[in-house]
């Protein structure tokens, strides 16, 4: 069985209530070349993106989370068409819109939106709160001058800003304030999935809490979709209600939230949640695994398994095949040769401490 | 890192407390600003022991950075100023030593280590050159010797082929490289106190891993005192000793690591540890709970409120917090508290 027919046999997470994906990506892969001298001549690419596959329900919420350079804010982008992909499809709700061009893309977009991770480089300094909330209103023509006022001042209540601030311009807000700002940007043309780029990482740990809060508010008002790219397990751990796992451009691992914690298949997702540290003081006697040396360059990803190379388990097979992503037990996908022939399982171990 | 094991709450903590290699005592650094006067110190103190790691927490603006910086007088005068207090290493007063006399301090007998190594290395001379310049300055060694120690210093923190590497410029390295080469040459001079600011928030958690893994392999070995100035919970559960909770200049709590992370006494302390997702928590799924928020944000520094400033975002202020700042007092035997509700509040109470 394909990854993507038996993803869609599996019928999504917790929370999914129609059984038709919201989106579907299948095989995507986004290659950035390398230009160099002065007839700018392409001497290599960077495979940022390099063949994946999700889907997200509505109402769901799918955590992408990896290291930087793994390409998980690439997909994010390359999905939403604001790069073009190189290869592969994405559906929204079942529509191909791989090729659209911008004109056909419009009615996607007001279905598709995003909130950054810098709440400050992300707003037009010279534009009010209330200007860039409600441009998103002007550019889709929907409503009069009044009722788009009234609606920007609606979205500032919503996301708990005081209509009054509508006239204030970015510098005037805090980074909490300013994290509103974006969130009531995306919201305001009642999109169906938004796209979180790393949307808590620029905040401090109290204002983080109130902006995930916030987020996890609306998706249960609107039954919004959500793929929320970070980096910060515990954050993707606390608001996603499945988790896909990124080494170097693809997928490694894919699961409900509580079968990665309780039992990660791939031996990356296995160090990176033992790489956490837990703010316990009894997690410091716990079994940890630190990996050898860094991420290896895109340009010239290692043959087979990308993560032969720092893998504690790795065989000869790892470094020239490459292990396709599979459902190694029901629900859960992981692409490792060491489940080649069914589960092998003592490679996980559970993460709290003994 | 070092961790002295079961000597929790033997009175060996808080202000003041003997033995202690550097010992900051009632600091105050100021920055004179147009807008107004921001205590970014006010009246800090804390100490620090051989082999110890003393960790220093708080979110942005808290103060935790400048203290470092305070140490090591490398606060920017004009516009800031140490306007009281002590810094005491082994007893003698930094802040009465001339320019001269603190520059053989710096690097020698403190070190520091800071968040960004791209910004603390010089992009056009290679790393070993960089390394080798700080111990040709510091120990008067001449440039070969000197050069051949950087690659020793290279091989102690786990550069792969030091020889190679002390021939690369830093931007051919990566992150968690360079962090480690940051950390070659703060070692270089075996210094008696690290301070490490925000050491591993630039680099991926697996490389973080790896470098506080390092950090504790080395300071078993020099048997250092360690600063660790984190935002990072987990982080300061994991390697420190002892904890510094600070909020807009002040200290707020100070206890044992396992006190703080198992009993924490003053609101904000507890207010942080609940508004963090937790990881242990996966598995037991179920409906998403939402976070514990702490209301409204960190107060200016420039105009902090009168009494506590943590009252007007503190559930349980009353008339007495929001008219009169409590002071920091020793509410259970090594764990110090500034809050006037801390006593009445039970040890063990959630």
């Amino acid at each position: 069985m394909s990854v993507l027919a038996a993803q869609k046999a599996a019928n999504g997470g917790p929370g999914a209530t129609e059984r038709v994906p919201l989106l579907e990506v299948h095989d995507l892969a986004k290659r950035f070349p390398i230009v160099k001298g002065l007839f700018s001549r392409v001497s290599g690419q960077v495979h940022a993106v390099d063949g994946v596959s999700f889907h997200i329900h509505p109402g769901e919420t799918l955590g992408l989370v990896g290291e930087s350079g793994c390409g998980k804010s690439t997909v994010g982008r390359t999905l939403l068409k604001l790069l073009e992909p190189s290869a592969g499809t994405i559906r929204v709700a079942g529509d191909d819109i791989t090729a659209l061009d911008a004109k056909a893309m419009l009615p996607y977009r007001k279905r598709l939106q995003m909130i950054y991770q810098d709440p400050y480089a992300s707003l037009n300094p010279r534009m009010s709160a209330g200007q860039i909330v409600g441009e998103p209103l002007i550019i889709h023509g929907v409503g009069r001058q009044q009722e788009q006022r009234e609606r920007v001042a609606s979205l500032f209540e919503r996301v708990g800003l005081r209509p009054e601030l509508m006239g204030a311009f970015p510098h005037e807000f805090s980074g909490g304030q300013r994290q509103r700002i974006g969130i009531a940007r995306a919201l305001a043309l009642n999109p169906e999935l938004i796209v979180g780029d790393e949307p808590v990482s620029a905040l401090d740990v109290s204002i983080q809490a109130q902006i995930i809060n916030l987020l996890m508010d609306l998706q249960d008002e609107y039954k919004l979709s959500y793929l929320l790219v970070a980096h910060d397990l515990a954050v993707i751990e606390h608001i996603s209600h499945r988790i896909a796992v990124m080494y170097l451009g693809r997928i490694v691992e894919m699961t409900d939230k509580a079968s990665l914690f309780a039992m990660p298949l791939h031996p990356y997702s296995e160090a990176l949640l033992s790489a956490v540290p837990i703010p316990r003081a009894s997690a410091r006697r716990r079994q940890r695994v630190i990996l050898k040396g860094d991420v290896p360059s895109p340009i010239n990803p290692p043959p087979g398994c990308h993560f032969h190379t720092r893998c504690p388990y790795a065989h000869a097979r790892c470094g020239s095949e490459r292990p396709t992503l599979r459902e190694v037990v029901p629900r859960h996908w992981a692409a490792c040769h060491l489940h080649d022939a069914g589960p092998a399982l003592p490679l996980a171990r559970p993460l709290t401490p003994a | 890192m070092g961790r002295v094991v079961g000597e929790v709450g033997g009175g060996k903590s808080g202000p003041g407390a003997g033995g202690a290699l550097l010992e900051i005592d009632d600091l105050k650094t100021y920055f004179f600003t147009p807008t107004g006067i921001v205590k970014a110190v006010d009246g800090v103190s804390y100490s620090v022991r051989s082999g110890e790691t003393l960790g220093v927490v708080g979110e942005s603006g808290c103060g935790k950075s400048v203290t470092a910086l305070s140490i090591l007088r490398l606060v920017a005068d004009p516009p800031g100023r140490i306007v009281g207090g002590t810094i005491r290493l082994e007893g003698r007063n930094l802040l009465d030593l001339g320019q001269q006399q603190m520059e053989a301090i710096r690097g020698n007998e403190i070190s520091m280590v800071f968040q960004e190594p791209m910004t603390s290395l010089n992009p056009l001379y290679t790393v070993g050159h960089q390394v080798g310049e700080a111990i040709a300055l510091h120990q008067g060694l001449p440039k070969r010797p000197a050069m051949a120690k950087a690659v020793e210093m290279l091989r102690r923190v786990s550069i792969p082929e030091p020889e190679q590497r002390a021939q690369s410029f830093p931007h051919q390295l990566s992150g968690g490289m360079r962090q480690r080469v940051m950390i070659a040459m703060a070692l270089s001079c075996n210094p008696k106190v690290l301070i490490a600011d925000e050491p591993t928030t630039a680099l991926d958690v697996t490389i973080q891993a790896q470098i506080l893994e390092l950090m504790r392999e080395l300071q078993q070995a020099y048997g250092m005192a360690v600063v660790l100035i984190t935002h990072d919970m987990g982080v300061v559960a994991e390697n420190a000793d002892r904890v510094v909770v600070m909020y807009a200049g002040r200290k707020v709590e100070e206890a044992d690591v396992e006190v703080l992370f198992e009993r924490p006494a003053h609101p904000y302390t507890r207010g942080l540890l609940h508004s963090i997702p937790h990881l242990d928590e996966a598995g037991k799924t179920g409906p998403r709970l939402r976070l514990n928020e702490i209301k409204g944000m960190v107060p200016s520094l420039a105009q902090l409120p009168a009494g506590c400033s943590f009252a007007p975002r503190c559930g349980q202020a009353s008339d007495r917090c929001r008219v009169s700042a409590p002071p920091l007092q020793e509410h259970w035997p090594g764990h110090w508290v500034a809050c006037w509700h801390a006593s009445r509040r039970a040890q063990g109470e959630p």
